[in-house]
């Protein structure tokens, strides 16, 4: 039984955002959601889930030991779940070694993903900030294809290892995974377009959104609340070398911070990604994220828009994935949005 | 609980006591203390199966009826754990032995010790006062790292990993008694470069990994203790140690959280009486949250925050 949506991202990303926005949908309350009790979804890479689940615990296993259980893993809380049921991944999606064309996620366990993406460049600072070391430090790590989540040696960290990739390893591993229902969202249109965004990913998940719902869960999960409960009884996702988690919350303080050089190696590394999700203009230039996809198979078509970058040539708009053909964002996103809610939930709601 | 009439023979080539169990054994156990006397506890190998038949509860690497408990481990062993009373092996070919006995003195000694109807705690003890204290916590806060840190200041060693704790006399409003383990302590590596010990000395608990089998041969406790207090190691965003009574409902709830292999009660049919005996420990025994900083604390401070809380 595949009841598990993914909510998948590269650190910094805008992640823990929409938890907060889906929890506040879910439970429909009056009051906003208490942000340290999210465990309606809770990540994937949990070690006390793993624990209890599968008998053993993973502090007396390697990290390969533990990637060839997860796939099982995720099938045992699928089949436990009376329906849909959400996990956040910071994971990659990779294969598991050793196990014939299993992904981590398991294919068996998954109805689909929300994809959340966000300017390399922003996510950058915002990891600097987050984990305590510079913006060099951070875009070396960005850049790393072995980079992870907690691995140390010799450690014992709260979360299972989280294989990363590099930044634009991490998203096309997403994007491009195959038979994989996926809807992408972008930070900067969460924040330009938020009603259109995030009514999208809810009923691309078979959430019931009606607009006066949607509004109210937009409210209690914004930015203003989310610091206010952060000042008033901390939040425990917060690591400790980062004095406050929900910080800016805005989109372009990149250039405010990052030098010439810093913004030139981002984009050599990860140019290519970047031009496909609309952080790059044809010229290779740094621009605010185009087209703006929250509206996108509503209003004209993003790729005929003069300037807006274009996705359609790089895969066709109608990318048929049975011919091996993958799928360029935008389609993916057209494909997987309101359109085929219905897969989930039944008719339109309009 | 029926006492063992499983009938020696010499497949018991190691007889040991821990746990307040006399256990008679196939495979050498030498993290425990040798003894003699008619066993418990079996453990002998053999061939276990794929499955049980009708499973009252499946995990994805465990199974589990009253009185029967499947246990597999990729690449390692498979183990069945029978009536409380005996355990058989499985052991993958080649195996190292050190690795078959991380998950039988772990997840299979759990369902045998939920199978007799005991209390298993998963923490760490320490003898303070003529009475046991034990760490509890999730994975990585730190509680053999502080029974280590309490041993290396003159305290014995009681248990680490799994603290059973007896619930025979309970009935009679007697106190939880916990039986001592075996002298070993398992630590990973910068958990023993916090306490400033050099690993290279000691073992590895499995080749394949930086953790490390630490002896307390001259500081373990052999003699079963009361149960004073259990301290639940958490961490926060604050600096500083803060040492709390956890009482009413959150009380209960820590027990239950505390509970080596919690998820076995249900298929073994344990469940009931196990919250049964939470109750009754709750109602007995004190329990602590004990907050430190997440990261970057210094252990000498926790030390002694818990020593000054070591009042007779």
């Amino acid at each position: 039984m595949n009841n598990i949506i993914w909510l998948a991202s590269y650190p910094k990303s805008g992640n823990t955002w929409l938890r907060i926005f889906l929890t506040n949908l879910l439970q429909n309350r009056d009051v906003p959601a208490d942000i340290n009790q999210l465990e309606i979804i809770s990540i994937a890479s949990a070690r006390g889930v793993f624990d209890h689940a599968v008998g053993i615990e993973a502090a007396d296993l390697t990290h390969a030991e533990v990637d060839r259980l997860r796939p099982e893993l995720y099938e045992y809380l699928s089949n436990q779940a009376a329906g849909r049921r959400f996990l956040k991944i910071h994971d990659a999606y990779t294969f598991v070694d050793g196990l014939r064309h299993q992904p981590l996620v398991s294919r068996r366990a998954t109805r689909g993903a929300i994809y959340i993406l966000r300017n390399p460049l922003d996510v950058a600072l915002s990891f600097a900030n987050h984990a305590g070391i510079s913006v060099d430090e951070s875009i070396e790590r960005m850049a790393n294809e072995d980079a992870c989540f907690s691995s140390r040696p010799g450690h014992l960290h709260r979360q299972l290892r989280q294989r990363l990739l590099s930044w634009s390893g991490h998203v096309g591993s997403w994007i491009d995974a195959p038979d994989l229902d996926l809807y992408v969202m972008r930070y900067e249109d969460m924040h330009r377009a938020p009603m259109e965004t995030f009514t999208a990913a809810a009923r691309f998940a078979g959430l019931d959104a009606p607009p006066d719902r949607v509004n109210k869960a937009l409210a209690f999960s914004a930015f203003r609340e989310m610091q206010r409960q952060e000042q008033d009884k901390g939040f425990k996702e917060k690591p400790q070398p980062c004095p406050v988690f929900f910080r800016q919350g805005r989109i372009g303080d990149w250039q405010d911070v990052l030098d010439h050089r810093q913004v030139k190696q981002v984009i050599d590394k990860h140019g290519h990604m970047m031009r496909r999700c609309g952080y790059v203009d044809v010229n290779g230039e740094p621009c605010e994220a185009l087209p703006p996809w929250s509206w996108a198979g509503h209003g004209p078509r993003p790729h005929q828009e003069a300037g807006a970058p274009d996705l359609a040539e790089q895969r066709g708009h109608h990318a048929h994935p049975e011919r091996g053909e993958k799928p360029c964002v935008e389609a993916v996103r057209s494909r997987c949005g309101v359109r085929t809610h219905e897969c989930y939930s039944g008719p339109v709601q309009s | 609980m029926q006492t063992s009439r499983y009938v020696h023979h010499d497949s018991c080539k190691f007889c040991y006591r821990a746990f307040g169990l006399t256990i008679g054994t196939s495979l050498e156990l030498p993290e425990l203390i040798p003894a003699a006397g008619e066993p418990d506890v079996v453990i002998q190998q053999g061939r276990v199966p794929g499955a049980l038949k009708n499973p009252k509860k499946t995990g994805v690497r465990f199974q589990a009826k009253p009185g029967n408990f499947l246990l597999t481990v990729d690449r390692v062993a498979r183990f069945q754990v029978l009536q409380g009373n005996r355990i058989i092996v499985d052991a993958y070919p080649g195996v190292q032995a050190k690795d078959v006995r991380v998950f039988l003195l772990g997840s299979a000694f759990g369902a045998l010790f939920h199978q007799r109807g005991m209390f298993p705690l998963h923490g760490s003890a320490v003898k303070v006062h003529e009475q046991c204290v034990v760490f509890c916590g999730a994975s990585g806060r730190g509680k053999s790292t502080t029974a280590k840190a309490l041993v290396n200041r003159g305290y014995a060693l009681h248990a680490d990993d799994i603290c059973p704790v007896s619930v025979a006399h309970l009935g009679n409003g007697g106190t939880p008694v916990v039986f001592p383990a075996y002298p070993q302590m398992k630590l990973w590596q910068d958990a023993l470069d916090k306490i400033g010990e050099d690993p290279s000395g000691y073992g590895r608990v499995r080749h394949v990994l930086d953790k490390y089998e630490v002896p307390a041969a001259d500081r373990f406790n052999t003699q079963p203790l009361p149960l004073r207090k259990i301290y639940v190691l958490r961490p926060w965003e604050q600096e500083g140690i803060n040492i709390s009574e956890i009482t009413g409902r959150y009380k209960f709830t820590a027990l239950k959280n505390q509970t080596y292999r919690f998820g076995f009660l249900e298929g073994l049919g344990q469940q009931v009486s196990h919250l049964n005996h939470a109750g009754i420990i709750g109602s007995r025994v004190p329990v602590f949250s004990v907050q430190r900083p997440r990261l970057q604390f210094r252990l000498d401070e926790l030390i002694d925050a818990l020593e000054a809380d070591f009042v007779p």
